[in-house]
């Protein structure tokens, strides 16, 4: 894109401008402001108001996908020490992680990919009905197995962005909320300055985590980072006497037990849509509502009668391949794209590490070689349409 | 339109009187009621603030329906007229389509009675679901025998379960004015009307009519604390001054077994919420309220909203004739729409008048707060007390007290200030079982005290289906399709070989797996 004139006055400077106050942002700005750099997060509503405070709150292995299972590995142990490294309580609980199958297809699955996962490194063992239901109590006695490991957890998804942004805070950084990034400015190549409604800050270094808006931000320089964004419900029940500790997943469900005994849960079919630079989308719950609650009672007979208290939707941006896209790019200099997914919550605080290393070294301190742009190279521009993706299509 | 569907929730004097015109002028309507609820609903204080204290013969289901249903001529008349009514049934959604939700194709009702759920299509809905309680804490709030004005006069009049003999009154408003009555009338002692105001609020006729039949006034105090240990026993109530600090010096204890809070009543908007219906403050109508034009059409063309839901007028508390008239206005606007009626649409706007229930409810805040303490739980469900909720302290059971402060309520940004859902989020007021019915107002109130905020500026918190605390198999989809199961998503369906899309995905990942 040709440099061009700013449209509003330089008002501030930073080191760094951090585009999305989510937890991959948050995080970012809190790796590097206890570096020292001067940051500033710009945030086009409020902090963590939309998928960051709506996940389901698990830390994702990254079975699937061994290209990211060195940021799930990093992620794993700066867990296990977050709440004394932010001063404020994230309600993390290394409680490992369990999938279940209720159906013979299911566990053919679970039996298949068991070995594709032990030669990835995670610690994964197939575990029979008993060894299931020892685990999980509640659980349904027609569960034909499940897959397990001591590895990974769960977190209050609401508790540890905020926690983020409080210790951000303490480090002397500073959250813009209500004010988009509305252009950025390129000079010689390299990234001289964003700009807000309020005035433009001039800085070397911008980092896009702007979520489902990464593809319109990025647009802004010319480069194309392929996001669809799509609609997803969870649901919580009334808090209940601690039953289980793990974060599970089984019956098209992703669940866990909160500390305060509630089974947040969320899953089932999705709508997907198109976003804007600017606004809150909205996010709207369906009576899809009603399959969810029947399949947690399918799943948990015995605790069939809990109250279901709150619904809620969310919206996360999906990559064409269903990975992270970590990469600074070489042109401009100076930018930095990062978007998880949607399974970004369990990797935001070895995320935001290897965002912080490659703003101050230029690399990552963990492996994130194959994240970048360059395998959507010959990506087909109506990957979307295509992929039955598109805004509209439900449940593709 | 006539062979349409219109649907009516509620049935008090707004929705009935809107059910029966609209019968009358040809419609076809359906009439849902949550009343006669189970005792394990009303436990849970919805829709009215019953307290902890319901009486035993609410486990009878057939003498309590026999009792709400005869105590409801309207819903009688409606009967007789054709209305197919739904009784001990709750709405707990709606579901409209809009933006990212273009996928559903009409817009539907969640409703549920004691067993199941279901969806009902409509073509037009009239949502009147009256009011709640605002209910403000004190020490011994969570007694058995403290409750709200709506709730007695439910348990009093309807289900003739009020378990009480001796009752303080709390508000010398209509709604405090008119529970006193209907307490006389059923045969309940009213010990005393309190009031913080040096006057009274409500209807000087009905006061000087009250005050003949025995019933004292006591003007200018507050409550101190309820007084009992398993349940209330008493009251100790304390004068106040002029700036409404408690004059401790003036003490004095009023037995008791009921303590009514008739301090207000709030809409119920969380149904037009849910719906997607534009809401705003407006303090002639007592709060946050659906936008709706002189036809009490709201933002969506398909749903009205009517009666108490609309706004809580002080004269609606005693004079029946306004919420019915609204509810012929409504239906006489819906019939119109489906060409069965020559009118057109209604230029008179809904007389406003000076609303004192906000400024009243501040001052019972304030001066509660001053004789109270930070110390009072605000949020039952959570144990959340007011200390904890300004100091934004994360809950309890995180043992977290070695952990840093936030600073409070004045250290978050400014927007997450007016923000009723962060501090929910972050404290749990307002996340239990009750879904907010008993703290909600409170805690915005003492969240724009604590930050100096107008209330009007404060964002309160969303509301969320399902409205009504719904147990998961009451809430399942029994008629659940081969379908819906057949395609339900694991994690939006990951890659799948053959997919559209697939190839390109696929290739882009082996050539990183190369490199």
């Amino acid at each position: 894109m040709p440099a061009h004139e700013l449209r509003s006055p330089i008002v501030r400077s930073a080191d760094v401008v951090i585009i999305g106050a989510g937890l991959t942002g948050l995080s970012s700005g809190y790796w590097l402001a206890k570096a020292g750099a001067r940051v500033v997060i710009l945030e086009k509503g409020r902090i963590a108001w939309e998928a960051s405070g709506r996940a389901t709150g698990f830390l994702s292995l990254r079975g699937e996908q061994p290209l990211e299972a060195s940021l799930a590995v990093a992620a794993g142990e700066l867990w296990t020490t977050l709440d004394e490294e932010l001063g404020y309580p994230t309600e993390w609980m290394p409680g490992g992680r369990l999938w279940v199958a209720l159906e013979e297809d299911r566990w053919t699955e679970l039996q298949e990919i068991c070995p594709q996962w032990q030669a990835a490194g995670i610690p994964v063992q197939l575990i029979d009905t008993k060894s299931a239901r020892d685990i999980v109590p509640c659980l349904s006695e027609q569960t034909l197995g499940g897959l397990h490991t001591t590895r990974g957890g769960h977190a209050n998804p609401q508790r540890t962005s905020q926690a983020f942004a409080w210790a951000f805070r303490d480090r002397g950084g500073e959250i813009l909320e209500n004010t988009p990034a509305t252009g950025i400015h390129v000079e010689g190549g390299r990234v001289t300055a964003v700009e807000t409604p309020t005035g433009s800050i001039a800085t070397s270094t911008v980092v896009n985590c702007a979520g489902p808006q990464i593809g319109l931000i990025s647009a802004m320089v010319g480069v194309c980072v392929p996001v669809a964004p799509v609609r997803l419900e969870a649901m919580v029940t009334a808090p209940l006497p601690k039953l289980f500790d793990v974060a599970m997943v089984g019956h098209g469900l992703s669940l866990r037990q909160t500390r305060r005994g509630n089974i947040h849960f969320n899953g089932g079919p999705h709508e997907w849509i198109d976003v804007d630079l600017t606004s809150e989308p909205a996010t709207p719950n369906t009576p899809i509502v009603r399959n969810m609650a029947r399949r947690l009672a399918e799943l948990l007979p015995s605790i069939a009668n809990i109250q279901a208290l709150r619904s809620w939707a969310g919206i996360v941006e999906v990559t064409p391949d269903q990975s992270c896209i970590i990469e600074r790019l070489s042109s401009p200099e100076g930018m930095i794209v990062a978007s998880a997914s949607g399974h970004g919550f369990g990797l935001a605080p070895s995320i935001g590490r290897a965002i912080c290393g490659l703003v101050l070294d230029g690399r990552s301190p963990i492996s994130i070689d194959g994240l970048g742009l360059d395998r959507f190279a010959n990506l087909d521009p109506d990957w979307r349409l295509a992929r039955r993706w598109a805004a509209g299509t439900f449940n593709t | 339109m006539a062979s349409e569907q219109l649907v009516v929730v509620g049935g008090g004097v707004a929705g009935c009187s809107a059910a029966l015109e609209a019968a009358r002028l040809g419609l076809k309507v359906t009439l849902i009621d949550e009343h006669p609820q189970s005792l394990q609903a009303m436990s849970l204080d919805a829709p009215y603030f019953y307290g902890a204290r319901l009486a035993a013969v609410l486990d009878d289901a057939s003498v309590i329906s026999e009792r709400v249903l005869g105590a409801n001529d309207l819903l009688l008349e409606c009967l007789d007229a054709g209305v197919e009514i739904l009784t001990g049934t709750c709405c707990w959604g709606n579901f409209v389509p809009g933006p990212n939700n273009v996928h559903l194709k009409n817009p539907q009702l969640g409703v549920a009675d004691g067993e199941r759920s279901w969806l009902i299509d409509y073509d037009r809905l009239i949502l009147a679901p009256g009011s709640r309680d605002l209910v403000l804490s004190f020490p011994g709030w969570h007694l058995p025998g403290v409750v709200g004005a709506n709730g007695a006069s439910a348990l009093l009049a309807r289900y003739q379960a009020l378990s009480g003999n001796r009752m303080v009154i709390l508000g010398s408003g209509n709604i405090g004015l008119r529970t006193a009555r209907l307490a006389v009338e059923m045969g309940v002692e009213v010990a005393a009307v309190v009031e913080v105001a040096s006057e009274i609020r409500g209807d000087p006729a009905l006061a000087a009519e009250l005050a003949r039949a025995g019933v004292p006034f006591l003007l200018s105090h507050t409550v101190e604390k309820v007084v009992g240990e398993q349940e209330v026993r008493g009251i100790r109530v304390l004068p106040v001054d002029s700036s409404l600090q408690p004059v401790l010096s003036g003490a004095q204890e009023i037995a008791c077994d009921t303590v009514c809070m008739a301090v207000g009543v709030v809409s119920n908007i969380e149904l037009a919420a849910v719906s997607g219906c534009r809401i705003f403050f407006d303090a002639a109508r007592g709060g946050w309220v659906p936008e709706v034009d002189n036809d009490f059409r709201t933002s969506i063309a398909a749903i009205h909203v009517v009666g108490d839901a609309a706004g809580t007028l002080e004269r609606m508390h005693l004079d029946p004739a306004v919420a019915a008239e609204q509810g012929r206005r409504v239906a006489r606007a819906v019939a119109s729409d489906a060409g069965l009626l020559d009118k057109a649409a209604e230029t008179q706007s809904v007389a406003l008048e000076e609303n004192p229930l906000l400024p009243s409810a501040r001052a019972w805040l304030r001066s509660l707060v001053a004789a109270g303490g930070m110390d009072v739980v605000v949020c039952q469900c959570e144990d959340v007390t007011r200390r904890e909720l300004l100091d934004v302290s994360p809950p309890k059971y995180l043992g977290a007290g070695n952990m840093r402060s936030c600073g409070g309520v004045k250290a978050l940004s400014p927007s997450g200030q007016g923000s009723q859902d962060l501090i929910k989020r972050l404290t749990r007021a307002g996340m239990g079982h009750c879904q907010g019915k008993r703290c909600r107002d409170q805690t915005i109130m003492l969240l724009a005290e604590a930050t100096g905020t107008d209330l009007s500026r404060m964002v309160p918190g969303s509301y969320r289906v399902p409205v009504r605390p719904l147990p998961l198999t009451v809430m399942w989809a029994g008629e659940e399709t081969d379908e819906t199961r057949r395609t339900w998503p694991i994690w939006l369906h990951p890659v799948e070989e053959g997919a559209p899309g697939y190839a390109s995905a696929r290739a882009a990942e082996s050539d990183r797996a190369k490199r």
